[in-house]
């Protein structure tokens, strides 16, 4: 009995790691983090402690929740700046990741991704929040991010804030191990015409083209279309896995300031993508979203923001035939109505209050497969929120931010987000801070309503496993202590070491007796564990022309079940992390306009899940580089390279008896014109 | 899709909370006043910017001062190239004609030109909004780029005035040449 249920076991796991997977063909899986914290101080003196590009980047209107000088904000955030993704030669948001050090990017295949920070990169990766302007993009199905989906004409993003670390107080729900928060230019920043075309060994061919313009001098708009054409990743033997694809998006942004004081934006985006399946048959989605928002300054000290959105999704995708379930089809409608305000005042001269609400509304609508189904087709949830900070000035040179925030969601009830945070600025260009903070991961449809297979399909039990019924929320609650530096102008660096404790984790249970042969499975919360590690990043400007960076991240990870719990998975399932990243880059302006640029990386080996048992994905060097022309202010020719020092390498693993991909060197040569 | 806009009763109420007092344009200004603090940084004067060794770096403001204090507060005691920095404030450029930076606070269009020609080809470095007086000619122009504030350079107009603009500086702000906009 042991042993057939054992024997039963492997091939249940495979069976399950394999329709997760076939969900997450589709998907560049992920999850990352966020974004800003605190305001910092309004002092002059501040300003004056600021470098030129500092300053660029301040926001003087003070938009709230959005981070005034980052080396000041006592969290750990790394920010893209839209020029290092120019200059890095990423084609793609998931390749610009790879500028943070404190995430792990891991390329699974052609159009698939696994992106975390602080480790839990599983496939269904779930603990961060993704934004894009505001609008979350991480989808209720299982709390991850589709990566395929999201994308911008890169030209036009301004910059993305990477914070590692939980981001609960302010955004809620899913910023558990960090927040990526992508933030486009504005309309007026992106005037007149831009054509981008290329193409090479893995990026096929791509094109985009923007045109902006004024309606009159307050009010700016931009539109925008993009293609893309990706070549399949290969087997690790070197033929080709089948999974190319392409994608075409357009979108346009409007900016008004009809006042000093108010400021609007409305802007929307529509895609299509599709996408060849490694395990044959194809993959479609297609999505489009609208989202308004409208500022309003009242003085250096006080404003209030109001946003709004639309978010539709949809999603169709081959799920193959397994063991238990033939072939079938699964497609799911996403529909999200979000309203969010906040407003940020002072109270007498020390308190920094800044507190908003929202209300998300989502509509979930699932056509099953038989290798893939849900307990609910339509699902219809509300998500209620609210949050307060304060941030006391203790000292001159001391601040202290204390806020929660306070949700009620459909699944699990009321839950509560708190954080204290401590920032000390002993001298100019120099901050320590500390944090300690409480953040949850809600269940998603993928932990509560999993159906596998559709009831009836498999003999004997009706379902292998399912959706908790009781399934509760992951909680962490991590320390964290920081040091932010600037070594005049020309070196900063920062440190960001954390201690995560984590509670309820979820977990793959047998059905107690009578239940035959402990089936169906079903998610629990009996893991628990710690994290710790740190992130350290250098910026060093060694001489006008030549600018050097670089990146170390430790991660150790104790996960566990529960006493007098059990898992099926052995606490393996939740975490697929290297413990060691290095990460160095070059950036040259070499005589005659010409630009260099490396990247190296090493991403130390690490163990997954296959199937119950570890197995390991070894370390790898990896190596990009771009070399870029100007031959007038209006072109720029360049070529870039990516993953140069092998024919194909493998990033990640989605456990068999799916097969393994490796990702291939990429060359591929782009124009771009700006009139 | 039904939308509850019943929830919209909670802005209502939201926005009921008052504003505090404070003006929406010091808070920018006190950035540009860093800027301008910056700018001294990256650009190096000619000798005869200077009659002696020890002559203080004079910044001028012409017209009314938006700074407030910002200014005064981010140059105290701080030196540019070894030189004390004073501030200075006229309503007439004659007046300013000393200073190696000199910020236009006119907005009176009209008087453009006027202005500008007593800077002309003097080791000053001019300073002006894109949208105020000073416009055409002035070496730096600030400007808004929705909530945050940017600068164009023309490097063709430093070097009439004499002045070596660093590369760092000129990568950051956006580069438009006096010709070029006399074309248009």
């Amino acid at each position: 009995m042991g042993q057939a249920r054992q024997s039963g076991a492997g091939i249940l796991a495979g069976a399950w790691n394999a329709s997760l997977r076939l969900l997450l063909l589709s998907l560049l899986a992920a999850g990352t983090a966020v974004a800003a914290d605190t305001a910092s101080s309004e002092d002059v003196l501040v300003f004056k402690s600021m470098t030129l590009a500092e300053l660029m980047d301040v926001d003087v209107t003070t938009v709230t929740r959005t981070p005034q000088k980052f080396s000041d904000s006592p969290s750990a955030v790394q920010v893209i700046t839209g020029e290092g993704i120019r200059r890095s030669g990423a084609s793609s948001i998931p390749e610009a990741l790879r500028l943070a050090g404190n995430l792990h990017v891991a390329q699974k295949g052609s159009h698939t991704w696994a992106i975390s920070a602080r480790g839990f990169n599983t496939d269904l990766a779930n603990k961060l929040l993704v934004l894009i302007d505001g609008r979350s993009v991480y989808t209720p199905l299982f709390s991850g991010v589709f990566w395929d989906q999201q994308d911008y004409l890169l030209e036009d993003i301004d910059r993305i804030e990477v914070v590692s670390g939980p981001g609960g107080t302010l955004w809620g729900a899913n910023a558990v191990n960090g927040v990526i928060n992508i933030i486009t230019k504005s309309a007026k920043e992106t005037q007149g015409l831009y054509l981008e075309g290329g193409g090479g060994s893995e990026l096929r061919g791509f094109g985009a083209i923007r045109y902006g313009g004024a309606i009159n001098s307050n009010v700016f708009f931009r539109v925008y279309g993009k293609y893309l054409n990706r070549d399949a990743a290969v087997f690790p033997n070197g033929d080709g896995a089948g999974d190319s694809w392409w994608m075409e998006q357009g979108g346009f942004r409007l900016d008004a300031e009809p006042s000093s004081q108010d400021r609007f934006t409305l802007q929307g985006d529509a895609y299509y993508n599709n996408k060849n399946l490694p395990t044959g048959g194809y993959s479609e989605a297609n999505g489009n979203n609208v989202l308004g928002r409208w500022t309003r300054v009242f003085s250096d000290t006080s404003d209030f923001s109001l946003q709004m959105y639309y978010d539709r999704t949809h999603l169709r995708n081959d799920v193959p035939a397994n063991d238990f379930a033939p072939a079938g089809v699964l497609r799911e409608d996403l529909h999200t109505y979000d309203l969010d305000f906040q407003q940020r005042f002072y109270l007498g001269e020390r308190n920094e209050i800044v507190w908003g609400l929202g209300y998300r509304f989502t509509r979930d609508i699932v056509d099953d497969a038989p290798a893939l189904a849900f307990s609910r087709s339509r699902l219809d949830q509300h998500l209620y929120s609210g949050f307060i900070q304060d941030r006391v000035a203790l000292l001159e040179n001391v601040w202290l931010t204390l806020g929660t925030k306070i949700e009620h969601n459909d699944y699990t009830g009321f839950e509560y987000e708190p954080s204290g945070r401590l920032a000390w600025v002993p001298k100019d260009g120099h901050t320590l801070w500390g944090a300690i903070s409480r953040a949850i991961r809600a269940p998603s449809r993928f932990d509560r309503d999993l159906r596998f297979p559709t009831p009836g399909a498999a003999p004997l039990v009706e379902n292998l496993l399912v959706g908790g019924t009781n399934f509760q929320s992951e909680t962490v609650i991590a320390y964290e202590l920081g040091y932010r530096t600037r070594l005049a102008d020309r070196v900063s660096g920062s440190i960001s070491a954390f201690y995560n404790a984590y509670d309820n984790l979820r977990s793959t249970s047998s059905s107690p007796p009578p239940a035959l042969f402990g089936l169906p499975l079903y998610f629990d919360n009996n893991l628990e564990g710690e994290t710790y590690g740190f992130e350290l990043s250098v910026q060093y400007q060694v001489l006008d022309w030549w600018r050097v960076q670089a990146n170390y991240t430790l991660l150790k990870e104790d996960i566990r079940v529960k006493s007098g719990r059990t898992d099926f998975n052995n606490a393996l399932n939740e975490t697929a992390d290297p413990e060691h990243q290095v990460g160095l880059r070059s950036s040259m302006d070499l005589p005659g306009n010409i630009e260099l640029d490396l990247g190296l990386r090493w991403i130390d080996s690490f163990v997954f899940n296959d199937v119950g048992t570890p197995a390991t994905v070894p370390d790898y060097f990896e190596l990009d580089a771009r070399i870029a022309w100007r031959p007038t202010r209006n072109v720029e020719l360049s070529i870039v390279g990516q993953n140069l020092l092998h024919d194909h390498h493998l990033e990640y693993v989605i456990s068999s008896p799916n097969p393994r991909e490796e990702i291939e060197r990429g060359v591929y040569a782009r124009i771009a014109v700006q009139w | 899709m039904r939308f509850p806009w019943a929830n919209l009763l909670w802005l209502a109420m939201a926005l009921l909370c008052c504003p505090l007092s404070g003006s929406a344009q010091s808070r920018e200004y006190q950035v540009k006043a860093a800027f301008l603090y910056n700018f001294a940084q990256f650009v190096e004067w000619p000798s005869n910017a200077f009659t002696n060794a020890t002559q203080p770096f004079r910044i001028g403001v012409l017209g009314d001062n938006p700074f407030g204090d910002a200014l005064a507060n981010i140059v105290r005691g701080e030196t540019i190239g070894k030189r004390e920095v004073v501030l200075q404030q006229s309503n007439a450029p004659e007046d300013l004609l000393g200073c190696q930076m000199v910020y236009i606070a006119i907005s009176d269009t009209n008087q453009a030109s006027r202005i500008l020609a007593h800077f002309n080809s003097r080791p000053v470095l001019t300073v002006a909004e894109l949208d105020g007086a000073g416009r055409h000619g002035a070496i730096i122009r600030f400007y808004r780029d929705g909530p945050r504030v940017r600068f164009e350079i023309d490097p063709k107009a430093a070097e009439k005035a004499g002045l070596k603009v660093r590369s760092e500086m000129l990568r950051l702000g956006r580069i438009v040449s006096e010709s070029a906009e006399a074309q248009q």
